[in-house]
């Protein structure tokens, strides 16, 4: 056996083998910088495949999330501007329930007044049949029809059942303010509109001691439940601020990892590529150089 | 003195032809440079029997050898069996990666990730509809986005349960048109018979086969990448061809072929394709698995009525999306705004069903690319073994012209030898006592 001959087959084979090597090595890098992704299928790198679809799944859920946090910062805004719209009537009602209560106007002015909080009745049920997106925010899980109806009737045609959202990763928080904890059902309990409606009846009966006392009495419980409920509201839209800042600064982090975890390092592909092009020209000029010439050339 | 004066004349035309010979194997190497599985062969010269001279031959009075020239003791076949071994070995660890990384190559393509078509973007899409309807539940439009996206998810994963089993039917169908009576394994298998035959009966007229020699290894190295062959000499010249795990040889010395036979773990492209059932069998049961859980995560929420359908023990081929807009249940209640069972499903983003598909990419990804990793090695690994067998048996154009110029040479000598002597008979014959003539 002689070990260590060279044949001209063995030579052209191994030319062969090596420029095939290097143009995929060439083709990789330019996929590579085309494409901008390092991964192209799973066995590129079976772990980092495994985190992309981890990494995709949690961009995806912090996106989701996203949406939920602007859609509810839509809704509590609606409450909260139709509960500022009640308070104002509440305000108003209190200074016409005052001035019902002196005695030196009469009783047609009373009558004006009582008019008056007839439409403070109308613009409390309006402001309470707000909707977003289509649905009455004020009316519990009944969202489809308007909690009250204007006109005579008051009575509450939604639910009690709270709403939630989720705005994180297992954080849940209840979004909706059912109306009749604010405005009543108008017949049995001491909310706003019964209370209004009181407060009509008193200033178109004179009745100067209701005026004076229950009246106020309710409307400053009745201030006080507009004015907790504004404070859920606020509290919870700070809440929301929070919970996105934080999301997108995860998303950030998040996006940064999936992007070091599949995304091509540009400049290093580009370097990789520019030194197998050259690996390739110097193996085509060896190959050329080493094949060309052979004993027969030097024979006559 | 007893040595015939045309003794060198014979020695003389010796060498000529010894040379002539030696220039022939020498145009045959170099016609058979580029053939495949080509032996390069050479004519091994060896001096003649010398012609015993009887006592007195010497000046001492003893007696002595004169050489006869040079004889062809045969022409030799440079190969070294034991590197055919070690390359056939080789060749069907390739023949058995190539075709596994193919397979699973086409399983990566079937799977799409990481990306935006692949199961696991479409999973993210799914989970954001439910989403879309926790916040909306009251909307019809988000509800038939949800069931289009559930049912486009039913569909992507019957469709990558559908692209397992068609792994594992081309690879049954390639195994079958392989081993099959017009296939390769027999074709190969009879050839070996027939030259087997021509073999025997060249060695038993005492003639060296060199060209049948080597077209039978080239149809054993053909024969390795299909799967495991045990070659055993049988000493006339015909060889036993043990195949796979084949409980008779393939080819037993010059009796017809024994084939089909059942093979078990053959090795080679056989063994990678007998071994594709199982494995795609594995993914198969994992992406059950993973629609399973997806189908029982998801129902065990929004049942009754069951959102998914699908059949026990085969969920990935048979998973449907089982409601319409009119059915998706988001709250517990009638109620329009209820949403707790929507939320509730949408928490469900990255839990069992997310990770069962991971786990299922992973580990095909792993498995692709440990035998891809396996290709390179054994292509290298073969690369190898054919260059230590080229160092032993390849042609060399420098070595064959310089051995031209040695024949030549040899050849020119041996006539300049004859001529001379030619010139010596003349002056004998010719010139010898004609004093005075």
């Amino acid at each position: 056996m002689s070990a260590g001959r060279v044949t001209e087959g063995m030579l052209g084979r191994r030319l062969l083998s090596d420029l095939r090597a290097s143009t995929h090595r060439i083709a990789t890098a330019q996929r590579q910088i085309a494409s901008g992704r390092r991964i192209d299928k799973p066995s590129d790198d079976p772990l980092a495949t495994h985190n992309a679809l981890r990494l995709r799944s949690e961009l995806a859920g912090i996106a989701q999330d996203k949406r939920t946090i602007d859609d509810t910062k839509g809704w509590l805004d609606t409450t909260d501007s139709a509960l500022g719209t009640i308070t104002e009537v509440v305000h108003r009602a209190r200074e016409l329930a005052l001035q019902g209560a002196n005695g030196a106007i009469g009783q047609t002015e009373r009558n004006k007044l009582a008019d008056e909080v007839d439409q403070l009745i109308e613009t409390a049920k309006s402001a309470a049949n707000s909707s977003y997106g289509g649905r009455y925010v004020l009316a519990g899980q009944d969202t489809d029809d308007a909690p009250y109806t204007p006109g005579a009737v008051d009575a509450y045609d939604g639910d009690t059942a709270a709403i939630a959202r989720q705005i994180g990763p297992g954080v849940s928080v209840q979004i909706n303010i059912p109306g009749v904890n604010i405005l009543g059902n108008g017949a049995t309990d001491a909310k706003l509109l019964r209370t209004l409606r009181t407060l009509a009846a008193d200033l178109r009966s004179g009745n100067l001691p209701g005026l004076r006392g229950p009246a106020l009495n309710n409307l400053s419980s009745n201030l006080e439940d507009v004015t907790s409920a504004r404070g859920t509201i606020g509290a919870l839209s700070t809440r929301l601020e929070a919970a996105e800042s934080r999301l997108a600064q995860v998303e950030e982090s998040t996006a940064a990892l999936l992007s070091a975890n599949e995304d091509t390092d540009i400049a290093k592909a580009m370097i990789d590529l520019s030194t197998q092009q050259s690996v390739y020209q110097a193996a085509l000029q060896s190959g050329q150089s080493l094949i060309q010439p052979s004993l027969l050339d030097f024979l006559r | 003195m007893n040595v015939s004066s045309f003794m060198g004349l014979q020695t003389a035309l010796k060498g000529l032809l010894a040379q002539q010979r030696g220039l022939d194997v020498t145009a045959h190497n170099l016609a058979n440079a580029n053939t495949v599985g080509y032996t390069r062969q050479e004519a091994a010269l060896v001096a003649s029997d010398p012609l015993a001279l009887k006592a007195g031959a010497l000046a001492n009075g003893s007696g002595a050898f004169l050489g006869q020239g040079v004889e062809v003791e045969a022409y030799r076949r440079l190969r070294d069996g034991f590197l055919d071994v070690q390359y056939r070995g080789q060749t069907m660890a390739l023949g058995g990666h190539e075709t596994t990384a193919r397979a699973l190559g086409n399983v990566e393509a079937a799977l799409n990730e990481p990306g935006d078509g692949g199961i696991g973007a479409i999973l993210n899409k799914f989970w954001s509809a439910w989403g879309d309807v926790a916040n909306y539940p009251e909307s019809q439009p988000a509800r038939q986005a949800l069931v289009g996206h559930a049912d486009t998810l039913a569909t992507a994963i019957r469709a990558l349960d559908a692209r397992l089993t068609a792994v594992t039917q081309e690879a049954s169908a390639e195994y079958t048109q392989i081993t099959g009576p017009s296939g390769p394994v027999v074709a190969a298998a009879t050839e070996i018979q027939r030259l087997n035959v021509m073999i025997e009966s060249s060695v038993k007229a005492g003639r060296a086969p060199n060209d049948l020699l080597d077209r039978r290894d080239v149809l054993l190295d053909e024969l390795s990448g299909y799967g495991q062959v045990r070659v055993t000499d049988l000493g006339s010249g015909s060889i036993r061809v043990d195949f796979g795990d084949a409980a008779l040889p393939l080819v037993d010395g010059t009796n017809p072929p024994n084939w089909p036979q059942t093979l078990t773990a053959p090795g080679g492209r056989l063994g990678a394709l007998l071994g594709l059932g199982p494995l795609t069998a594995g993914y198969r049961t994992r992406l059950n698995d993973f629609a399973g859980s997806l189908r029982t995560s998801v129902n065990a929420i929004h049942s009754p009525p069951a959102f998914f359908n699908a059949t026990a023990g085969s969920e990935a081929a048979t998973i449907s999306v089982a409601v319409t807009a009119a059915t998706v249940k988001p709250g517990s209640t009638a109620a329009p705004g209820a949403n707790d069972l929507a939320r509730a499903i949408a928490a469900l983003r990255g839990g069992v069903a997310d990770q069962r598909y991971a786990d299922l990419v992973g580990t095909i990804g792993a498995n692709a690319a440990s035998v891809n990793r396996q290709l390179e090695t054994s292509q290298a690994l073969v690369d190898a073994a054919d260059t230590r067998r080229q160092e032993v048996s390849g042609v060399a154009m420098d070595e064959e012209v310089t051995n031209m110029i040695r024949f030549q040479r040899g050849y020119q000598a041996s006539s300049r030898v004859m001529s001379t002597m030619d010139e010596m008979l003349e002056m004998l014959i010719n010139r010898t006592g004609r004093v005075g003539l």
